[in-house]
C-alpha cells in the first residue's frame, strides 16, 4: 500500500513541476494573430530645406504588404498642434510608402503613419528632431510624453 | 459480510462526521459571503448610484482629456487603468496608484468633472470577495478555502453514500422528509434529504470555485493551456506579448525622460499610442462596451483590454502593442478550447452571472442550503453526542479498508491539500490520538 502511495506521489511531484509554467508553444494551440509590423524609415539627420523622404515599410506574415491605398502620413511640429499636415503616401511596389517632406523649423517633429490590412490596423508614432531641439523642447519632454493631438477635440 | 459492510457504513460516517464537524465553520462562512457575493451587481449599483450615473450631453470628452483631468487632481498618481463606461449616462473610471494604494476615480465624460473616489481596500462587496476567497488572510486562507472546498467533496461523497437507501423502497426519509415520524427522525430528515437534493449544484459551486485557488486551480489552468483545452495564454495563466518593435527603436521617452542627459539621438523613435487612440482601435473591435483599458506598465508591455461581462460568450482579452496599435493577441471566447469554454461558463453561473436574476435567485437558494445543511448537521451530532467523546462510530483501523485507502490515495494525489491533510490526520491519529487515553477516548479512536 505504502509502496503505491509512494508512486504515485512521485509520479504527481514530477508532473506537478510542469503545472506551473507555460510551455513555449501554448500558445500556438489557439487562435494566433498576424498583426501588422511597420517600420518607419527617416533619414539620418533629417536636414532643414531639402526635401526629405518619409518611408514606411509594411509587413504582414513575414511578407512585404502591397496595394494599399490609404497608408496615411501626419506630421506635426511639437506645441503646434494646428500645423498637423495629412499625407497620402505613394507607394513604390515594394511594400514600402513615402511622401516626401520639406522641413522648414528646427525642432522635436511626430510623424503618424495609419494603415490597415485584413482588418488590422496600426497607427504608430515616431518622434524625430530636426535640426537641435530647442530649451523648450526639452523642457517639454521633461515633462513627459506629449500625446498626438487630433484634429478634432470632440467625438463620441 | 455482513460484518464488513457495517464496519465500511462506520467507516463512512466516521469520514463524514469529523470532516463535517471541522469544516462546517468554513463552509458555514463560504455560503454566507457567496450569496451576498451573488448580489455585487445590485449592491454596488445602489451603494455607488451617485458615481456611476451621468446625464447625458452631446459630446463626450476625449479619453485623454479624462485621464488629464484625473491627473490634475491626483498630480502623483500613476494611472493604472482606465474604463470608458458602456452607456451614455455612465461615468468613465480611472484607475489610479497612489502611494502604493489603489483609487478607482469617477469622471463625467461629458465635462471632465471627478464625481468621487474610491478607495479599492474599502470597497465593501471585494473585502467579502476576499473574505469568500481567502478568509482575508492571504495565502493561508486561500489554503484554507481550498482545503474545505476539497473537503466538501469528500462530505457530498460519502454524505451520498449515507444518505443512499439501505433494502428498504421508500421515498419518505429519501427523497422527502419524514415530518410525521418523531422529532428524531425528522431532525435527521431535515439534514439528508436536503443534503441529496443539493449535493450536485453543491458539487457544481465547488469544482467551479476551485478553479480560483492558488494551488489546485492554478494548477489545472497552467496544465489546460498547456495541453490545449483551455484558455489560451494570458487570459487565465501565462504572461500577456510582448511589443513587436525592439528596444533600440523605442524613443527614450517618456519611460527614462525624467532627466534628460540622454543623447538626443535616443529622444528619436517610437512613441507610446495615444490613449485615444487605443479606445478607437478598441471601439473597432466588436467588444462589449464594459471593457478596461489596462496600461502597459513597461516599455515592453502592452495595452490589455479586458472584459468579462456578465456572460461568458462575451468575454474578451486583447492585447495591443503600446507603439503601433497592431493587435497582437484576441482572445474570445470563441477561440477558447472546449474545457476552457467550460470553466468559463461555469464561473460566471457560479458568480450569478450567466443567467441574471434566477441564477443569482438559485444561487441564493444553494446558499440557504447549506447553511441550513450545517446547522441541521450540527443539532444532528449534538442531540446524539454521548457524554465524555464526541460521538464518532468507532474506527476499524485502515489495514481493514484498503479499498477505501486506494480510493483517499488517489483523492490525495488529485487534490494535493487533501493528501497532504489526510497525512497530517494519520500522524495525528497514529501518533498522538492513539498513545493518550483521553483523547483516545474523545476521538473513540
Amino acid at each position: 500500500m505504502y509502496k503505491y502511495a509512494l508512486t504515485y506521489s512521485l509520479i504527481f511531484l514530477l508532473t506537478a513541476c510542469s503545472f506551473d509554467s507555460l510551455s513555449e508553444d501554448a500558445a500556438g494551440h489557439y487562435k494566433v494573430e498576424s498583426p501588422l509590423q511597420v517600420d518607419i524609415l527617416l533619414p539620418e539627420p533629417v536636414l532643414l530645406h531639402e526635401p526629405q523622404f518619409l518611408n514606411v515599410i509594411l509587413v504582414q506574415n513575414g511578407k512585404p504588404v502591397n496595394g494599399l491605398d490609404d497608408v496615411q502620413f501626419t506630421v506635426w511640429k511639437n506645441g503646434s498642434p494646428d500645423s498637423n499636415e495629412v499625407m497620402m503616401a505613394n507607394r513604390d511596389g515594394r511594400g514600402q510608402y513615402y511622401v516626401e517632406k520639406t522641413f522648414i523649423e528646427e525642432g522635436l517633429y511626430y510623424v503618424k503613419v495609419q494603415a490597415s490590412s485584413n482588418g488590422s490596423t496600426i497607427m504608430p508614432t515616431k518622434q524625430f528632431i530636426v535640426g537641435e531641439l530647442s530649451e523648450k523642447d526639452l523642457l517639454e519632454l521633461q515633462k513627459g510624453h506629449q500625446a498626438p493631438k487630433q484634429s478634432h477635440e470632440n467625438h463620441h | 459480510m455482513k460484518k464488513q459492510e457495517s464496519s465500511f457504513y462506520q467507516i463512512i460516517w466516521r469520514w463524514h462526521f469529523y470532516a463535517g464537524l471541522i469544516f462546517a465553520p468554513f463552509i458555514f462562512i463560504l455560503a454566507v459571503t457567496g450569496s451576498v457575493y451573488l448580489f455585487k451587481p445590485q449592491i454596488e449599483q445602489w451603494m455607488y448610484k451617485d458615481y456611476y450615473h451621468v446625464e447625458q450631453q452631446h459630446h463626450k470628452m476625449l479619453p485623454s482629456g479624462q485621464i488629464e483631468a484625473v491627473r490634475q487632481q491626483y498630480p502623483e498618481a500613476q494611472v493604472t487603468k482606465y474604463r470608458p463606461g458602456e452607456s451614455s449616462t455612465r461615468s468613465a473610471e480611472v484607475k489610479i496608484n497612489m502611494h502604493g494604494e489603489s483609487l478607482t476615480v469617477f469622471v463625467d465624460p461629458y465635462t471632465g468633472e471627478i464625481m468621487g473616489e474610491l478607495n479599492d481596500k474599502n470597497r465593501l462587496i471585494d473585502r467579502i470577495e476576499e473574505f469568500h476567497g481567502e478568509l482575508m488572510l492571504g495565502t493561508v486562507g486561500d489554503r484554507i478555502v481550498e482545503l474545505t472546498a476539497c473537503w466538501t467533496i469528500i462530505l457530498i461523497v460519502t454524505g451520498i453514500y449515507l444518505w443512499s437507501p439501505k433494502g428498504k423502497r421508500t421515498i419518505a426519509g429519501v427523497l422527502i422528509p419524514r415530518f410525521s415520524s418523531g422529532r428524531k427522525n425528522l431532525i435527521r430528515d431535515l439534514h439528508v434529504v436536503p443534503g441529496f437534493w443539493l449535493s450536485a449544484a453543491i458539487l457544481f459551486l465547488v469544482i467551479t470555485g476551485l478553479l480560483w485557488s492558488g494551488l489546485w486551480g492554478t494548477k489545472v489552468q497552467y496544465f489546460a493551456t498547456n495541453a490545449g483545452v483551455g484558455y489560451p495564454p494570458s487570459v487565465w495563466v501565462g504572461s500577456a506579448p510582448t511589443t513587436i518593435v525592439k528596444t533600440k527603436e523605442i524613443a527614450d521617452v517618456p519611460w527614462a525622460a525624467q532627466n534628460l542627459d540622454v543623447p538626443q539621438s535616443q529622444l528619436q523613435g517610437y512613441i507610446p499610442l495615444s490613449i485615444d487612440d487605443v479606445v478607437t482601435i478598441t471601439n473597432g473591435q466588436n467588444i462589449h462596451p464594459t471593457y478596461t483599458v489596462i496600461f502597459p506598465k513597461k516599455p515592453e508591455g502592452v495595452y490589455t483590454i479586458s472584459v468579462f461581462p456578465p456572460r461568458a460568450r462575451d468575454e474578451a482579452t486583447l492585447h495591443i502593442d503600446q507603439y503601433t496599435g497592431a493587435i497582437l493577441a484576441d482572445y474570445r471566447y470563441d477561440h477558447y478550447q472546449q474545457i476552457g469554454k467550460l470553466m468559463a461558463w461555469g464561473i460566471t453561473v457560479h458568480k450569478g452571472l450567466e443567467y441574471g436574476l434566477p441564477n443569482q435567485i438559485l444561487g441564493l437558494i444553494v446558499c440557504i442550503g447549506i447553511v441550513g445543511l450545517v446547522v441541521s448537521g450540527f443539532i444532528l451530532w449534538w442531540k446524539r453526542k454521548p457524554i465524555g467523546h464526541l460521538g464518532a462510530p468507532k474506527s476499524p483501523g485502515l489495514k481493514k479498508i484498503k479499498g477505501l485507502v486506494v480510493i483517499l490515495t488517489l483523492f490525495g494525489i488529485a487534490f494535493p491539500l487533501v493528501g497532504v491533510s489526510l497525512v497530517f490526520v494519520y500522524v495525528l491519529d497514529r501518533f498522538v490520538i492513539q498513545r493518550v487515553d483521553r483523547l483516545k477516548r474523545v476521538f473513540n479512536a
